[in-house]
């Protein structure tokens, strides 16, 4: 295998795969970089088996061929290089050659055939979503996502993707158990004349945390409108060439709509400048306890207050104008999460509801039905 | 096709390949059977079989050995396969509980490229207690797609709620015939070292297709030395000669050889067909010394050696034992020469 590359452009290629390349070193192929070689480029493939990234990034092919390397050190190589050409051959033994200028590097290699294929992707099939519209839902549900739970299924990302003739939703909810976060946003319709004769479908995945990390990545690239598909066992995105395939996790979605409170029940509603809430929480909570950051909140006719105390350090106290109409109220949250929360909301106000001081609390921006999210309160 | 790579075997052979003709393959399976004969090549068999992506023949399912899943299965590279062993390296060799929790970490996903996750624990009676009670959850209430195979030779040592969890098969050792046919096919030996093998190794095929004969000629003749009737006269000798194995390490082979040579005298002693004997050259010597010894302490001796084997494992004094042992034997082939002393 023999190819000339521009450094910029392969470097884009390993800055793009990074993130995706298995740290833990399980196998050894994985912590590589699959380069194929063939006449219109060079496809630059990485995989962690639970999400796999591919693209293809023009190059002069001399002689096709594959190979993996490692794809630290080649990005790290690249890194220091100045500018300009790069010329990368595969000898005996995969032992692979990268030349520019007057510097040289012999890097070790594995076949290109024991790396573990991609499984290859049909073109059809696919669903066109904006990408702004698919990022500020991406950007909306990650924080709920759970982190390391024992319960896997609730480290992942619940997509759910409504297709009808008129119209393309995709909803996204993510939850710790103790927090939940559904948005959901209609897409562009669907262009094409077979999409509208199909019958509305629904189609409901499961992705982990790490897929959605990647795709919220590429589409902070900007340019180009993503696509996404889904098979039995696998998500596809594809955006300008790049195409990113996750496995599915397999298990139930807790029902999450049980856990949404309606809201007829939820008589107690108030409703408090966003920016304003945020900065007084981030105040409050300095003084809060350390493990669960427990601020105490206490609505009363007009006014919001919120009160947080530390036994070794002291308390904070602080007060915010409010429409609230009712009687008082006395609850507690962990600051953290409402400030994650608020944290990806747009609007100028924002709304809390529950019922009673232990109830699920509904967070919502007025003005925009799509976003829903549940916090649930503690007690102080 | 690969299946029949695997050397005896045929009832799991049998019981797998109709699991996957009638699609009742279960989540889980404990296979058990002596060290050593064939049950990690089954296994691994049996997920190439699982996953393979030719259609098979009217042979019955089988994994055609040449597709890409089955190659990437084979050099352990498929995404949808995983091989979880204790690290050979330690001192005690365990399964810790951080392996298992990766597998549970993986084990979530829908296959990639496969039909079925297939996970191999080999050696599982080296899981931890912490890593089996780990892995217990995910056995019970498996994700769909997944298919776990553990090994063991010593199905005992796993907790029972492991073993219950699984479907047991039984591993035997092949027949001698069998592993005498592949050693002259696959190692193209003359028939003689064939024989000498498959009876040296007990019929453990994986042992034989390793083992070099010129070396395990040497121990025999080494240790049919040590248990000849002369030699076996002075108490020193033998005290030294375990002294000396033990601390080269060769109590356990040493044992086994011994063993081997008890068996053989008490075949000799109740005349069954010589063909059984391993140490066929020196029947002679076997008939001489047969002579003396009663059956039923021979047969104690035998049994003695096989609870020392067993607890080799567990902090025996390993000297001790081949010494108590070689004392025994002296007492059982020479004892009716010194009853006679008066």
């Amino acid at each position: 295998m023999k190819l000339r590359i521009t450094r910029d452009e392969l470097l884009t290629a390993l800055q793009r795969v990074q993130g995706v390349v298995e740290k833990r070193n399980t196998m050894p192929q994985l912590s590589n970089i699959l380069l194929e070689a063939k006449p219109e480029g060079v496809d630059v493939t990485a995989t962690d088996l639970e999400i796999g990234m591919r693209g293809l990034y023009k190059a002069t092919v001399q002689e096709p061929g594959s190979v993996t390397l490692s794809a630290r050190k080649v990005f790290e190589i690249l890194k220091e290089l100045p500018a300009g050409e790069v010329e990368l051959t595969v000898g005996e033994n995969n032992w692979a050659t990268i030349r520019s200028g007057k510097s040289q590097f012999k890097i070790v290699g594995l076949p290109g055939s024991d790396y573990p294929a991609l499984p290859s992707i049909e073109r059809e099939g696919l669903t066109p979503l904006t990408g702004a519209g698919l990022l500020e839902l991406i950007r909306k549900t990650l924080f709920a996502v759970g982190d390391n739970d024992a319960r896997y299924i609730l480290n992942g990302l619940l997509v759910t993707l409504i297709s009808s003739e008129k119209k393309t939703t995709l909803r996204l909810v993510g939850t710790d158990g103790h927090r939940l976060a559904l948005a959901e946003q209609d897409m562009a319709l669907a262009n094409g004349k077979d999409a509208a004769k199909e019958a509305p479908k629904e189609i409901k995945a499961i992705i982990p945390k790490k897929a959605a990390f990647e795709m919220r990545r590429l589409l902070e690239e900007g340019d180009g409108e993503p696509l996404i598909g889904f098979t039995k066992n696998l998500m596809i995105f594809r955006k300008s060439g790049l195409l990113l395939t996750s496995r599915l996790m397999e298990g139930n979605y807790p029902n999450y709509q049980q856990v949404i409170p309606k809201e007829k029940e939820q008589d107690k509603k108030v409703s408090v400048d966003r920016v304003e809430l945020e900065g007084a929480l981030r105040r409050v909570a300095v003084l809060s306890r350390d493990k669960t950051n427990a601020v105490k909140l206490t609505l009363a006719s007009g006014k919001m207050t919120l009160f947080s105390s530390n036994p070794d350090f002291g308390e904070a106290t602080e007060e915010l104008a409010a429409q609230y109409k009712g009687e008082t109220l006395t609850t507690g949250f962990n600051a953290r999460y409402l400030l994650d929360v608020l944290g990806v909301m747009d609007g100028e106000a924002v709304s809390l509801q529950m019922d009673n001081p232990l109830s699920p609390c509904l967070v919502r921006e007025p003005g925009n039905a799509g976003f829903t999210c549940v916090v649930m309160p503690i007690k102080v | 096709m690969p299946f029949n790579d695997l050397i005896g075997h045929e009832r799991p052979k049998a019981i797998l390949k109709a699991s996957i003709l009638h699609d009742r393959v279960a989540h889980a399976y404990l296979f058990h059977g002596e060290d050593e004969i064939g049950k990690r090549l089954a296994a691994i068999r049996f997920a190439q079989a699982v996953n393979c992506d030719t259609d098979y023949g009217p042979g019955g399912p089988d994994a055609c050995g040449t597709c890409q899943s089955c190659c990437q299965i084979e050099a352990h590279t498929h995404p949808d396969f995983r091989l979880i062993e204790p690290d050979q390296e330690l001192a005690n060799p365990q399964i810790k509980i951080e392996q298992v929790r990766e597998l549970e970490q993986q084990i979530v996903y829908r296959p990639l490229t496969g039909r079925r996750k297939v996970c191999l624990i080999d050696d599982a009676d080296r899981l931890t207690q912490g890593a089996a009670n780990a892995l217990l959850k995910t056995l019970e209430e498996p994700t769909a797609h997944s298919l776990f195979l553990l090994i063991t030779s010593r199905p005992s040592a796993l907790p029972a709620t492991v073993r219950s969890r699984c479907q047991a098969i039984r591993f035997v050792p092949p027949a001698r015939t069998q592993v005498e046919a592949a050693l002259i096919t696959r190692r193209e030996m003359p028939p003689d070292d064939a024989r000498f093998l498959a009876m040296a190794t007990q019929s453990r095929i994986g042992q034989a297709l390793k083992a070099d004969v010129p070396t395990l000629r040497a121990q025999q003749d080494e240790f049919c030395r040590l248990t000849a009737p002369a030699s076996l006269q002075s108490i020193a000798t033998l005290l030294t000669t375990a002294e000396a194995l033990h601390k080269s390490d060769r109590a356990p082979e040493a044992l086994e050889w011994i063993a081997q040579w008890g068996r053989d005298l008490v075949l000799v002693g109740v005349g069954a067909d010589p063909d059984a004997l391993l140490n066929l050259e020196r029947l002679a010597d076997l008939q001489h010394a047969a002579r003396g010894p009663q059956l039923g302490n021979l047969l104690d001796l035998l049994a003695e050696i096989e609870t020392i084997q067993r607890s080799s494992a567990r902090n025996l004094n390993l000297q001790m034992a081949l010494e108590n042992i070689l004392l025994r034997l002296r007492d059982a082939v020479c004892a009716p020469a010194e009853s006679r002393l008066p």
